[in-house]
């Protein structure tokens, strides 16, 4: 009975929070982009997100300018669907006009691949792929079990040890996910131009200047200072309030 | 059409002639030249040269008057005159050469002054020059005739060879600073007709960071006195050496190898022999020699390290530096260019542009370099560096003064060369994104111009911030239901398999179980030691056991019966044969002593389970087989 109160109450708010996120569409249409933020923001203050709430914030932060929250929102759609392709597609045409262009050093190829697969999907993604690997497991072992001939068997078999495979590796990839996205060490540059110093105090050299928009590294957090390493290798120390961790 | 044409044609042709005739007519007077040239200027004591004046231009049959210089050093004949006349292009030029054949009667440096001619009104001078004499040497007159030279025996040894002709690689210093620039140069010298020149090992310039420079591709041999001797000489390399380390450094040899013509000397016998010992009769025989440069030794010592600026980088020489902005007045997020050249002689490929400390709000983009070398006479040129600077905010922007170090060869010390500093207005620029573009490859200025998608509209499906699914027990539940469904299903046809499978097991436990419900009695007796009982209880057990097997009536029970039933016959050897052995055993037991039942009656007892355990499992083998 609590759970069935609890679940009415969550649909509720749900709904309240779709009636709002229409809202800021609405607005968005308008041309109303202020207002549209605004809508979309009090939606994730209420404890509730997607990726096209994400999506929508990011957009009408890009039409005011802001491209650090723009660029900010884009990838938190994407760390929901990290294949979605009108983010990617948007993501691709804020970074174009950040002011930095920093080439990242290259990495050994095995590990972005790696990387990339662990982000093809969400941890929530793996989890379904785990779940529906499992079910046809099960019946590929029911069905290899009560095979009637030796050549059924034989491909049963092959199926059944190609979907364990499957299973144990998005076991994998759900740990993998799970760990990145709660890592919590990647943050976007939101201030527009932003001096990193030699360590984290204001009256420290500075080695270099970067823009909003970058998407940085987060190494260490001291006080109100985060060291943060660029995509080139580069580090640095800023103070917390001109970055936004995704 | 086409005579129209024509008639075109033939009007500028006119045109071009007569253009030509006048311009050819101006220029007569203009071209009259009255100079000297000489065959050699360094010959030996007795050899005769030729010394030739020309005057050149028109109407030089109309020159009056030649003095000639004295000829005083010199045993001289001539003048022989020669003429000529030749049209290039319409144009005419003619020639007139007088020609003396002189030969000098003792060494030393001659000057040969000046002859003069009358033309018309003008009087031409020649310039005056000298010749040098030196001693002709016993090994014929050398030189441009090389018919003449050689050796006078049949045999050529090396050592004369390399007398005759060498290769001399001189740097111009013998010691330098860490890059400064040195020049050495390989001539070679020989008196010898010589021929197919290759190189076979170039020299090795390890150390220094070297710098070719050009010397002409066709070899031209030059008279010049060695050591008192006249040798044909030729540049063959040229090259410009900055030391990179300091120390004594080697330059290894330059090797040629080429062939020599040696005449082939007969012995005189005679008046035929005199005549055909004539240069022109005589024999030649080239041989292949390698000509082998000297090491040059160069010492190269370190840069003074007292007063050596911060900002040097390895520029040596002497320099100017010339910097330039392109724009005073911009547009915020407009590039505008900024040109340091660096131009002067020494190692140029090794300057480095100097620092800019920009201000924060203008970024600077990797310049581009180019640089331009000349290689005429040592290394001298100049290298640009193309900055791109893109101011980002607008106001007044001040581009400092750029400094740049380097070592002076000739003032021997450190020199910093500072630009001008340049003030730029900024101005605010147009739109929020109509700047970048200086940043961005190919690709982004296509993206520059595209707006985003629009935004998602389809009501989404939230989830609570943070929630992922595998914290719901929704999921574990789904996750796990498919394996508790397999684990199981194989529990439950490991079963069925294992009732499938084991069914002659169940039978012989059911064997045992009678076996063992047979000798419960033995067993009793066993347990309490009482041996003759033992034997008596197990003997009965074990017939009666066999007559129910067998269906035996009891008043025919004896043990021949026993082994004549069918079912025993054809049972196995070893079967009937503990059969045999059990019951035997139990007869012998009544005869033997107590000691020796004791301890056989374990044996019996385990023996006759198995016994009929065995017959069980036989029998039911049969049926089996019977089926």
């Amino acid at each position: 009975m609590r759970l069935l109160l609890s679940f009415l109450f969550l649909t509720a708010l749900c709904l309240a929070g779709n009636s709002t996120i229409s809202d800021g569409n609405n607005a968005y249409k308008s041309g109303n982009f202020q207002l549209a933020i605004e809508k979309y923001d009090s939606v994730l203050a209420s404890g509730f997100c997607s990726s096209e709430l994400y999506y929508n914030t990011g957009n009408a932060y890009f039409k005011q300018g802001r491209l650090g929250y723009a660029v900010l929102n884009y990838e938190r759609a994407l760390s929901l669907s990290p294949s979605d392709e009108d983010v990617l597609f948007n993501l691709k045409i804020t970074r174009a006009r950040l002011k930095d262009n920093i080439s990242p050093t290259p990495q050994f190829f095995l590990y972005t691949w790696l990387n990339s697969l662990v982000l093809f999907l969400s941890a929530d993604g793996w989890t379904y792929l785990l779940m529906i690997s499992l079910f046809v497991f099960a019946i590929l072992v029911y069905l290899f079990i009560y095979a009637s001939s030796t050549r059924l068997r034989k491909l049963f078999l092959i199926g059944t040890v190609s979907v364990l495979l499957i299973v144990i590796s998005s076991i994998v990839l759900i740990t993998f996910r799970y760990k990145s996205d709660t890592k919590k060490d990647w943050a976007v540059i939101t201030n527009l131009i932003v001096q990193a110093k030699f360590a984290p105090s204001n009256s420290e050299k500075d080695v270099f200047v970067i823009h909003e928009g970058l998407k940085v590294k987060i190494d260490e957090v001291e006080s109100d200072w985060y060291k943060i390493r660029l995509s080139d290798g580069k580090v640095g120390w800023v103070a917390k309030n001109c970055l936004v961790i995704i | 059409m086409s005579f129209k044409l024509l008639w075109v044609n033939i009007n500028s042709f006119l045109i071009v002639c007569a253009l030509l005739f006048f311009s050819g007519a101006s220029s007569d007077i203009l071209a009259q030249s009255f100079t000297v040239e000489v065959s050699s200027k360094v010959v030996s004591v007795g050899e005769q040269f030729q010394l030739s004046f020309v005057l050149s231009g028109s109407n030089v049959g109309n020159a009056t008057g030649f003095q000639p210089p004295s000829f005083k050093d010199f045993r001289a004949n001539g003048p022989f005159q020669s003429s000529s006349f030749q049209v290039v292009n319409g144009r005419t030029s003619a020639s007139q050469s007088l020609v003396y054949t002189l030969a000098a009667t003792s060494k030393g440096k001659f000057t040969i002054g000046s002859a003069s001619i009358n033309l018309g009104s003008q009087t031409f001078k020649t310039a005056p020059f000298t010749i040098e004499v030196v001693e002709s040497s016993n090994k014929g007159n050398a030189g441009g005739n090389a018919k003449s030279s050689g050796t006078t025996s049949n045999q050529v040894s090396t050592s004369q060879l390399s007398e005759n002709c060498f290769i001399i690689a001189s740097a111009d210093k013998s010691s330098a600073l860490v890059g400064e620039q040195i020049i050495v140069t390989y001539k070679l010298f020989t008196r010898m007709q010589i021929a197919q020149p290759q190189i076979s090992k170039l020299p090795s310039y390890k150390g220094f960071w070297a710098e070719e420079i050009s010397t002409p591709q066709v070899l031209n041999l030059q008279r010049e006195n060695y050591n008192g001797k006249v040798f044909s000489a030729v540049v063959l390399k040229k090259v410009a050496l900055f030391p990179s380390q300091s120390g004594a450094l080697d330059v290894t040899p330059f090797k040629l190898k080429l062939k020599v013509a040696i005449e082939k000397k007969r012995k005189s016998q005679g008046f035929f022999d005199d005549f055909f010992n004539d240069p022109f009769f005589q024999q030649q025989e080239l041989v292949e020699f390698e000509a082998v440069s000297n090491t040059v030794k160069i010492n190269a010592s370190a840069l003074p390290d007292d007063k050596k600026p911060a900002n040097f980088t390895n520029a040596v020489g002497s320099y100017k530096m010339d910097v330039s902005i392109d724009k005073q007045k911009v547009k915020q997020h407009d590039p505008l260019t900024m040109k340091i050249t660096i131009s002067g002689s020494g190692n140029i490929q090794l300057v480095e542009a100097p620092e800019i400390n920009l201000p924060a709000s203008v970024d600077k983009f990797d310049p581009k370099t180019n640089m331009d070398i000349n290689r005429a006479a040592g290394i001298t040129g100049k290298k640009t560096f193309d900055y791109l600077l893109v101011p980002r905010s607008e106001g007044k922007v001040e581009i400092p003064p750029l400094k740049f170090s380097y070592y002076d060869t000739k003032k021997k010390s450190y020199e910093t060369l500072t630009s001008q500093s340049f003030m730029v207005e900024v101005e605010k620029g147009e739109g929020q994104f109509a700047n970048v573009t200086a940043n961005s490859g190919k690709e982004d200025v296509v993206l520059l111009n595209q707006d985003i998608r629009y935004i998602k509209t389809k009501e989404p499906s939230l989830q609570s911030i943070g929630g992922y699914s595998i914290y719901k027990p929704f999921t574990w539940m789904l996750l796990l239901a498919p394996v508790f469904a397999v684990a199981g299903l194989l529990f439950y046809k490991r079963r069925e398999t294992l009732l499938l499978s084991d069914l002659t097991s169940l039978k012989t436990r059911k064997a045992e179980k009678l076996a063992k419900s047979k000798l419960k009695a033995a067993e009793k007796t066993l347990k309490l030691e009482q041996v003759d009982q033992f034997y008596t209880v197990i003997s009965s057990s074990l017939f009666g056991y066999l007559e129910d097997k067998f269906s035996i009536p009891k008043a025919e029970l004896s043990r021949d019966r026993i082994f004549d039933t069918v079912e025993i016959k054809t049972m196995k050897s070893e079967t009937i044969l503990s059969l045999r052995s059990a019951l035997d055993e139990c007869e012998f037991a009544r005869f033997a002593p107590v000691e020796d039942k004791r301890q056989g009656m374990q044996g019996l007892y385990s023996k006759s389970i198995k016994l009929i355990i065995d017959i069980e499992a036989e029998l039911l083998e049969k049926k089996r087989g019977m089926k």
